[in-house]
């Protein structure tokens, strides 16, 4: 029995063999048959043969998936494709020169460019905005914005000269005329220099004069006066007192009374650099057309560099008119050092 | 002979001006000197009579100025 069947090779008798044991021939033709059909056994409705291996005989049941689609090709962002066998395809990442997948984040602090905001973050960002004050609340330059009792409000620019305070309720400011009171002005500053020296056109716009005389003395010593307006009439009176140098212990200290040309600023000798003297005269009414002038000194000085002495005294220059100038006097010698300063005060 | 220099400032401009004394100024300068003189002269025979009365009492200026306190 060796007659195989031309395409599959299975073995059969030859048609002049004698048959001397059919069953075992046909024994070995059927199994060869039934080894050769195996792979078309088993499958499911709806598969199809596919060919498992370039083997004869070689078959598998596959899924009928097979379409009509001959080929995917794609475009950025899209990537891969292919027009046979298991396509792949991607998308590319975006960044902000082409389009792409991105990846979200949450946060409201990151500077990335690749990131995109969920709703979370974006509602992080609308909550702030939504609880800013509004731009549109101010309209004018110079505006200033304050709290009223619940929202953020305008208050408008003042106008010149104006200044800020606090309501009468003490609810919100307001723009108020400045106060008109108060402060010192200063309205002259001269070097000490010759045989006196005159400071003229005096403003009458305050209230109050204060004149101090800075760090000064003398080339002839003497007692250190001014006059106002150039009155040189015994018109200037005053008290004063002058306390004992470098007393240790309290002594009886006189008060004198003199009736002068001049007002007297200091006591004593101021001669040498050692008794720079330091004056202050205050005028209360100097603007005032109606009534004598009431003045009032404080002076300090070093005699010599050995005796501390001060010096107090008040009075008023007995004339009606305003003061607009004033002489200082060294008397008998010039000025050579110090500094007159005068202060308007209001 | 020349007078003394003065010196007159502006207060509202600033401008200052420094110039010789003239015939009028002068004259109250050589009354003021002469104030001035006549004061310490006046001081000076008070401090001396002052101390002799204190020699003529025979107490020191302390002594007298604690019986005045």
């Amino acid at each position: 029995m060796t007659n195989p069947t031309s395409n599959f090779g299975w073995q059969m008798p030859t048609p002049t063999d004698l048959v001397t044991d059919l069953p075992a021939d046909f024994e070995v033709f059927g199994q060869a048959v039934d080894t050769s059909l195996a792979d078309l056994k088993g499958g499911t409705t709806g598969q199809i043969l596919a060919k498992a291996s370039a083997t004869d005989m070689d078959f598998t049941w596959i899924t009928n998936d097979v379409g009509d689609i001959t080929a995917v090709n794609v475009t950025a962002p899209i990537t891969g494709g292919g027009t046979s066998g298991a396509v792949t395809i991607g998308v590319s990442a975006a960044s902000t020169s082409a389009s792409g997948v991105v990846q979200l984040s949450d946060s409201t602090s990151t500077t990335s460019s690749v990131l995109a905001s969920t709703p979370t973050a974006t509602k992080s960002a609308y909550d702030l905005a939504n609880a800013a004050i509004a731009k549109s609340t101010v309209t004018t330059a110079g505006d200033i914005i304050y709290r009223n009792a619940t929202v953020p409000v305008r208050l408008g620019i003042g106008t010149a000269g104006q200044v800020l305070a606090v309501n009468s309720g003490a609810t919100a400011p307001e723009w108020i005329a400045a106060p008109t009171g108060g402060g010192m002005t200063l309205l002259s500053t001269t070097t000490c220099s010759g045989a006196n020296f005159t400071v003229s056109s005096i403003s009458g716009s305050y209230n109050q004069l204060l004149i101090q005389v800075l760090d000064s003395y003398s080339s002839s010593g003497g007692q250190f006066s001014v006059r106002f307006n150039a009155d040189s009439g015994t018109n200037y009176q005053n008290t004063f007192t002058e306390p004992a140098a470098n007393t240790v212990y309290p002594t009886a200290t006189p008060w004198y009374y003199q009736l002068s040309s001049s007002y007297q600023l200091t006591t004593g000798s101021m001669k040498n650099a050692d008794t720079n003297a330091y004056s202050q005269l205050l005028i209360s009414n100097y603007a005032d057309t109606t009534t004598r002038k009431a003045c009032s000194v404080l002076s300090v000085f070093e005699n010599l560099g050995t005796n501390n002495t001060t010096n107090v005294n008040f009075g008023f220059w007995n004339n009606a008119n305003a003061i607009t100038s004033i002489t200082f006097y060294a008397p008998g010698g010039t000025w050579t050092q110090g500094t007159v300063k005068i202060w308007g005060i209001k | 002979m020349s007078k003394p220099i003065i010196k007159l400032v502006n207060a509202e401009t600033g401008e200052e001006i420094e110039r010789e004394m003239n015939n009028d100024e002068f004259a109250q300068h050589q009354a003021d000197l002469q104030e001035a003189i006549d004061k310490q002269n006046y001081k000076a025979e008070k401090e001396a009579s002052k101390a002799a009365l204190l020699i003529k009492l025979g107490i020191t200026a302390d002594e007298a100025a604690l019986l005045l306190s």
